[in-house]
């Protein structure tokens, strides 16, 4: 029942401070704002995207107009023949789109480091140019944005200090922590009865927010597992955070030294940490200029394309061998022309290789990121936080991995349809835009 | 006054948990300014590597059409400065790899940043992370104690009774501990100075010696509002509480809420707009593959008048090569205005952020901090022209030699030697010297010395106006 | 009522308190005399349960040595009755009452307010506006309403006006009349006379005088105070 009372007449002692009000109301919009943020963020991405699927479907509606009026292809451009699968292929806009998590109001994660849409061509590859982050500015980049997930990381335990820094710290300045004692006996539950008011209060604030955002966006259908994960995760950041300030509570005397302590725990977690893990991961693994990746696009590319036609017959025989079965594979005569327009898949492959070398030297990297978590937890819950709100690195390589995959597809087919001499007609235009997912 | 300063710094060098502390902040500066060096140096290595890697391979290139080694391209890699191990700015965010080639401008690749999960949201353990954060708290709490500790045990009464005046005595203590602020920063410094002491230039000396004073000018800002807050609010604790908030609103808050909304006051169009916008103002030009409308018609009557030819079979040069060229300034004028367009709203985007150190000192020492370590966005924006100028004059070269090197039009398999692409020079970064650079930091600057001189003056009224009861 | 028997107490090498014998029975004011440091805090913070001693008991009555029930009998006023700030009179008893287990409704918490001399119009006003005598009311009140038997208080008089200083003496004789057994601590040689029944003088630990204040005059408790003191 005393319990009860200390905890209940927190409310007060929280209502009757206008400081740790206002800053609870401004941490509140602060988190408003941020979701709203968020929520631009996702619209835009959305509009980006569905201006690019209307602008696609236009293409494909020209073309499909050119096989209906017996056009071979855009008047400037003559040697343009899209019954030739290499053209009909070419003419299909084909990309890969990462469609924004229901959930990214609550976290943009790394979503701004990375771009979400790709043009995949014959040549692309998953370290392209257009892999690239939108346009934006580097330094808003570098001070980071007012999403979610930050706030309630980083911001959310130096409110907690606003709130709990002077429970005890006030009686102890005023020197009436004893009478508190002799009223009340145990004055570590009591300090806890206190700090659980606080804890619930910021659970439910941040859960709240989170519910919010899933019942707009209907993530509660979409992604339950998720925000059932963001919400068990929020609950044990905040109750960890508040652990931490129990203690130094508990074991400090007086608000200056509690402040103090406080403070110095959330640099020590939030900053100093994750900087150190930081700047030891780059002297571990510095930035990788990537040199093995320009050399297949460049100097290595360009050896192929120096190479004999016979040789690149082989060398496509190879990766395909099912190519031996077309109609081309059965000619005596190698066709120069179906070769060069289908070399791109020699250099897909070389791509495919160096980006696997890539890829490993990023996981050795994380590897390293992982294996700190020990001692960076701020680290694991915002890597964590964002892999529920699909921002996080390996949803991006999740993404490369699908991009990766159309490429790879395109180029099968193109080589296949290529090599089988097909003549496109527009049912089998259509029977293309299916195999990329278009609904015509 | 000096007495009172004398005997302040007594006091906290004979406080053990001070100078633990100090000690602390002292090591890991040293440590953080050293391992920062030893990344830098690492990082300069790995690129010059690459750099030399690239070039190698352009050097041994066997003959081959000039225009086929346009595409064959180049890279410039953004390179890292000494500077770079105090404050590393926007570098881990932006690409580090840019393709220079024919036809196409491109954007840098490769950011540090997208190679890896995410690990620190205030970035690495460098000295500006220890200069913007943790030792602004650190001089707080001094500043805090040292004003609330002397009315709190009665010693101000004493003092006030022996004739020192307030003024005198408030200053006294924010000079103390401003001045050990200055000597972290100075050991910094040192340390920088000492591991660099090769390639010392003027112009990296002028800009530790602004790194310095912006840092001491914010900490004279701090630590004044903080004596004055304690001075003014009778609750210590309330005091404290306030000199808190204002530093997570100034450090943590502010920067990300002005940084998003300046962002929001211009926006950009987004990639696909942007390069849309750019394909529709470059398929208005002569296409250099599909010789065909209006600009090539006039350029081809304009090269057959100069040469006095009738047809471009008949001109002593390779016209695709003077086509090639033109399209590619056409290239050129359509990167100027839309490139010159975004650059100039990032500036617009950034001077409306350096406008927030009206009521945000922090931005305009964050805005300095990462100027004088040469890794903000003007030193980018710097970069990214030097290297677009290098691609232009690349091209060019490449485009002039086959145009007039020696082919004829149609000679699509006429080869330059390898002579010629050595001869190509290859792409040098040339840093800024910052004296150029200053007057975009005009603002920061004026913004800084306004609020400690405020500051100080507000202290000095607040002194001599109150009544110590 | 208060007893304890032959307390021994140590901080490190310093003897602190010294086979102390102290009784204190219901209905009495105890004053307890001493310079700084010669063990009035150490003997209250035993009392109160904050110290253990050496050696020796330490019985406020009931017998138990469980410290939560004594501390369900004890009322203690420190010198400095410094409540929340930012609470009125009245919450601030009401909160100190429910950390105590004890709940009343508005009007008993007014009256135990006004039982212990607190003007009623104050009773709303924030305790930051109170003055100290206001405040070691609210104090008094806490332990009242907390229905302590035994009142511990550290320094009470000290900073008060004498009217505050007069009114906390009559209080603190109700509050013995209706049966609490009271031990104050204090350097305040002319309240004490005025106040206590019974008064003990400590020195370095020992106490080196007892006497019933209805038998000395404030000179005569003054001239005996300092006797001890200077030998």
């Amino acid at each position: 029942m005393r319990e009860l009372h200390v905890f209940s007449y927190e409310f007060k002692h929280f209502l009757k401070t206008p400081a740790k009000v206002i800053t609870y109301l401004f941490f509140m919009f602060a988190c408003a704002y941020s979701i709203y943020n968020g929520f631009d963020l996702q619209n835009k991405q959305k509009q980006t995207i569905q201006n690019i699927e209307i602008e696609n479907k236009n293409k494909v509606l020209k073309v499909l107009t050119w096989f209906e009026e017996g056009k071979s292809g855009p008047e400037s451009k003559s040697w343009v023949d899209i019954s030739n699968p290499y053209w009909s292929l070419n003419y299909i806009p084909t990309y890969m789109l990462k469609h924004p998590s229901s959930l990214l109001p609550l976290g943009v994660g790394q979503a701004e480091q990375y771009g979400y849409y790709k043009e995949i061509t014959n040549w692309s590859s998953t370290y392209d140019n257009d892999m690239v982050e939108e346009l934006s500015n580097p330094e808003r980049l570098v001070n980071g944005n007012i999403d979610f997930s930050f706030l309630v990381i980083f911001l959310l335990p130096v409110l907690l200090i606003i709130l709990t820094y002077n429970i005890k710290g006030l009686e102890d300045d005023f020197k009436f922590d004893k009478l508190i004692t002799i009223q009340f006996g145990a004055i570590k539950k009591w300090i806890f009865i206190r700090f659980l008011f606080y804890v619930f209060l910021l659970i439910f604030t941040v859960v709240f927010f989170i519910i919010t955002v899933s019942v707009i966006n209907n993530s509660l259908v979409t992604d339950f597992s998720q925000v059932k994960s963001l919400i068990l995760l929020s609950s044990l950041y905040i109750i960890f955070f508040a652990t931490i300030f129990y203690f130094i509570a508990v074991y400090s005397c007086g608000s200056s030294a509690i402040a103090f302590k406080m403070i110095s725990a959330w640099l020590l977690l939030c900053v100093l940490i994750p900087g150190s893990v930081h700047q030891f991961a780059s002297m571990k693994y510095p930035v990788n200029y990537m040199t093995d990746y320009l050399d297949v696009n460049r100097k290595e590319a360009y050896e192929v394309f120096e190479l004999s036609t016979d040789s690149l017959y082989y060398r496509l025989v190879e990766i395909y061998p099912a190519l031996n079965e077309t109609v081309h594979g059965q000619e005596d005569e190698i066709d120069n022309r179906i070769i060069r327009n289908t070399v791109c898949a020699v250099i897909n492959e070389m791509n495919k290789n160096v980006i696997k070398d890539i890829e490993q030297q990023n996981e050795a990297k994380n590897q390293l990121i992982f294996s700190s978590y020990w001692v960076n937890p701020v680290s694991f819950v915002q890597n964590k936080w964002n892999s529920y709100t699909f921002t996080d690195y390996y949803s991006y390589k999740r993404y490369r991995s699908n991009v990766q995959k159309i490429i790879d597809k395109k180029i099968e087919l193109l080589s296949v349809e290529c090599w089988g001499r097909r003549k496109v007609n527009r049912s089998i235009y259509q029977q293309y835009l299916q195999e990329f997912n278009y609904d015509m | 006054m000096k007495n009172i300063v004398i005997n302040e710094w007594k006091g906290l060098f004979r406080n053990r948990l001070f100078l633990v502390l100090v000690c602390i902040f002292t090591i890991a500066l040293l440590l953080t300014t050293y391992l920062g060096i030893l990344q830098n140096n690492t990082q300069i290595l790995a690129q010059k590597e690459a750099q030399e890697h690239i070039r190698e391979q352009w050097d041994s290139m066997d003959p081959t059409n000039p225009h086929r080694a346009a595409h064959f391209g180049s890279y410039a890699f953004k390179p890292t400065n000494l500077l770079n191990s105090l404050d590393e700015g926007i570098n881990a965010v932006t690409g580090n790899v840019l393709r220079l080639e024919g036809h196409t401008q491109n954007d840098v690749m490769f950011s540090e940043a997208s190679q890896s999960l995410l690990i620190s949201k205030f970035g690495k353990l460098k000295p500006s992370l220890l200069f913007q954060f943790i030792i602004p708290l650190f001089l707080i709490f001094l500043s805090f104690n040292s004003y609330i500790a002397e009315r709190e045990s009665g010693r101000l009464k004493l003092l006030l009774v022996q004739g020192a005046s307030l003024k005198k005595i408030v200053f006294s203590k924010v000079f103390s501990i401003w001045i050990i602020g200055l000597l972290l920063l100075i050991s910094t410094t040192f340390v920088q100075l000492i591991f660099n002491t090769y390639d010392l230039s003027f112009d990296a000396i002028f800009r530790l010696i602004l790194f310095v004073c912006s840092y001491g000018c914010y900490y004279l800002t701090l630590i004044t509002l903080t004596v004055l807050l304690s001075l003014i609010f009778k609750n210590a604790t309330g005091a404290l509480s306030l000199s808190i908030v204002i530093w997570v609103m100034w450090t943590v808050f502010l920067p990300k809420i002005i940084g998003n909304t300046v962002e929001k006051i211009s926006p950009f169009p987004t990639r696909v707009e942007f390069q849309n916008a750019m394909d529709v103002d470059r398929s208005k030009g002569i296409d250099g593959h599909n010789p065909s409308g209006d600009r090539k018609k006039e350029l081809e009557e304009k090269t057959l008048a100069k040469y006095q030819v009738n047809s471009v079979s008949e001109l002593p040069v390779n016209f695709s090569g003077i086509l090639m060229q033109a399209d590619e300034e056409y290239g050129n004028d359509v990167w100027d205005k839309h490139f010159g367009s975004l650059y100039k709203q990032l500036q617009i985007q950034k001077r409306n952020y350096q406008l927030s150190g009206f009521f945000n000192p922090f931005a305009s020492v964050q805005s300095l901090s990462m100027g004088t370590a040469g890794t903000d966005m003007f030193h980018h924006l710097d970069f990214l022209k030097q290297a677009e100028n290098y691609r232009r004059f690349f091209i060019k070269k490449l485009n002039d030699e086959y145009a007039f090197g020696g082919s004829k039009t149609g000679d699509r398999s006429w080869k330059a030697d390898t002579k010629f692409f050595q001869s190509v020079k290859d792409f040098s970064y040339t840093f800024p010297v910052f004296l150029s650079f200053l007057s975009k930091y005009i603002l920061d600057i004026l913004f800084l010395f306004i609020w400690s001189v405020c500051l100080l003056f507000w202290l000095k009224y607040s002194s001599e106006k109150t009544i110590f009861l | 009522m208060i007893k304890l028997v032959g307390v021994f107490k140590k901080f490190d090498a310093h003897t602190a308190l010294n086979n102390l014998c102290l009784y204190v029975q219901s209905g009495e004011i105890y004053g307890l005399l001493g310079s700084n440091g010669a063990g009035k805090s150490t003997t209250l913070n035993l009392i109160l349960g904050f110290l253990k001693a050496d050696s020796g008991s330490i019985d406020i009555g009931n017998g138990s040595n469980n410290s939560s029930l004594k501390q369900d009998m004890i009322g203690y006023i420190p010198e400095n009755v410094n409540l929340y700030p930012y609470l009125s009179g009245v919450e601030n008893l009401d909160y100190f009452c429910k950390l105590s287990g004890f709940q009343y409704n508005k009007v008993e918490l007014s009256d135990f307010l006004n039982e212990c001399g607190l003007q009623t119009d104050a009773h709303h006003k924030l305790i930051s506006t109170y003055s100290k005598g206001m405040r070691q009311k609210v104090g008094i009140a806490i332990a009242y309403a907390k229905k302590a038997k035994v009142y511990l208080l550290d320094e009470p008089a000290s900073g008060l006006d004498p009217l505050s200083s007069n009114e906390l003496s009559e209080l603190l004789k109700k509050l013995a009349k209706n049966g609490a057994a009271i031990l104050m601590a204090s350097h305040d040689i002319f309240r004490v006379r005025e106040t206590c029944d019974k008064i003990g003088i400590l020195k370095n630990g020992n106490l080196v005088k007892e006497m019933n204040a209805s038998q000395v005059s404030s000179e005569e408790l003054e001239g005996i105070y300092l006797n001890f003191m200077k030998n």
